[in-house]
Formats: structure tokens, sequence, C-alpha cells
């Protein structure tokens, strides 16, 4: 496995901030977006997203197999919201999060998946973190960020 | 009847790099459709096995998700803009 050197500066706050997330939605997944100014490596603001995927389980259960308990689909109404207020303020996406209720901290198949799509990832700059939020209360977290190099994601543990 | 189709940048190799193409039609399938005669092998990278759109995509017209429209059957007009975006999306 290749090396890549990543050093995108995510403060406490942030963190705190995804971790209470992910508590208050448990026993379902939590997730939301993590902006940055453009061409500076820090995570600065974070954007909570609504969890549509019960939503969609209802609407359709052959399609959508998973409930919110263990899948995450970031509602595409507040995804495009937050993404044209990142373009009017010189802002972008650093960090995309979930949380993993009752589970571990890794990228599962389903999140590689859907981060790449079509065998390569549609957001290439912009990492992944995956929260562990066991019986309740947030205890691990890292980072998956893409190496072109590898053609996989690779793991920064921001804590455990 | 022309409209323009956003394309995400995983799959411009499949459309000689544009980012942004026309289609015909009067809905988003038959746009789609008009898209794999100019750009093939676009068809299966946006609909499953079962010919269903992937779940995995949005698609939307201008800012409005089909999913919350008609589908596939969703009218487009000239002038319209369809985008697809690939989903944040995953689980556990």
């Amino acid at each position: 496995m290749s090396y890549m050197y990543r050093d995108l500066k995510i403060n406490d706050y942030v963190l705190q901030q995804i971790f209470l997330q992910g508590e208050k939605a448990y026993p379902n997944e939590a997730c939301g977006i993590i902006i940055g100014p453009k061409g500076y490596n820090a995570a600065v603001g974070v954007f909570p997203i609504k969890n549509i995927q019960d939503e969609l389980h209802a609407k359709d259960p052959q399609k959508y197999t998973r409930t919110a308990t263990t899948a995450y689909y970031m509602d595409p109404r507040e995804f495009k919201i937050v993404e044209k207020e990142c373009e009017d303020k010189e802002f972008e996406f650093k960090i995309f999060y979930h949380s993993h209720p009752d589970h571990g901290v890794y990228f599962s198949e389903e999140d590689r998946l859907m981060a790449a799509p079509w065998g390569e990832p549609a957001y290439p700059q912009v990492g992944h973190i995956v929260i562990s939020v066991t019986k309740g209360k947030a205890i691990a977290a890292s980072e998956f960020f893409w190496d072109p190099e590898a053609g996989d994601f690779i793991e920064r543990k921001l804590l455990t | 009847m022309s409209v323009k189709v956003r394309i995400p940048t995983p799959l411009q190799k499949i459309t000689q790099n544009l980012a942004v193409v026309e289609g015909q039609g009067a809905t988003i399938k038959a746009v789609l459709a008009s898209l794999e005669t100019k750009y093939p092998g676009l068809h299966d990278r946006l609909y499953d096995d079962k010919g269903a759109l992937r779940r995995f995509i949005n698609f939307y017209v201008n800012d409005e998700d089909i999913r919350f429209l008609k589908g596939e059957d969703t009218p487009v007009k000239a002038g319209d803009e369809i985008s697809i975006v690939p989903a944040i999306a995953g689980g556990c």
C-alpha cells in the first residue's frame, strides 16, 4: 500500500459537533458535510444533512433494502443547498461524514461502492470521516481518503 | 427538443471529456436514451441490470430531484438542465 501524506486540519470543535450529532441520531446513522476555505487545508464548518434512508426504504424497499440503522443517504435537496452556499462563499467540501451505530470505524463495502460508484471517486479530494457510536456514545473516528496510486481509500485515525 | 445534461467527472471519459452535453427528448428517460446513441456505454453506468436507474445516482431537473417528481417520466422542456450527481451515501 502506498503512503500519502494527508494534512487536512480538523479542529476539535468540528469533531465534537459530529460526535454530538451521531449520538443524537443513534440508533440511526447520522451524516453531513464539513467545509473549509478553498485552497486551505482546514476543515472548519459543519453542515448536518438529513439522512433520508428510511424515506427511500419506505418508498422502494426492493431498491433501498436497508433502513437508517445500517445506512445513510444524504438528502439531495439539502446537499444542493450546501453546495450552493459553498460556491457563493469561496468554500469547498473537505469531508463527508457519517456514523456507524453499534459498529466499529471502517470503510465498508457499501461505503466504497457509494463513494466510488464507477471505480473511482466522484469527489476525489473529499475525505470521508466515519465515527463509531456504540451504545449511544461516540467512541472512535477515522478519516478515509482516496489515494490515486493505491486506487483505494486510506485510513487516517482521528480518535481511537 | 434540446436539453442540457451535466455529466459527473468520472463519466466524462465516455462523453469525450465534456462536462455538459445536449440530449433530446420530452422526458428524462427519452433524454438519457438519446445520449446513449451519442455516447455508447453511458446507459450501463446509469441503469442497473434490472433496467432501473441506479440507486447511488441523483438526477435533478434544474434543482429538483426527480425521485420526488415523476422519476424517469419527469417531463423536461427546452432550456431545462438535467444534472447527474452521484449520491453521498453508504452504510455499515
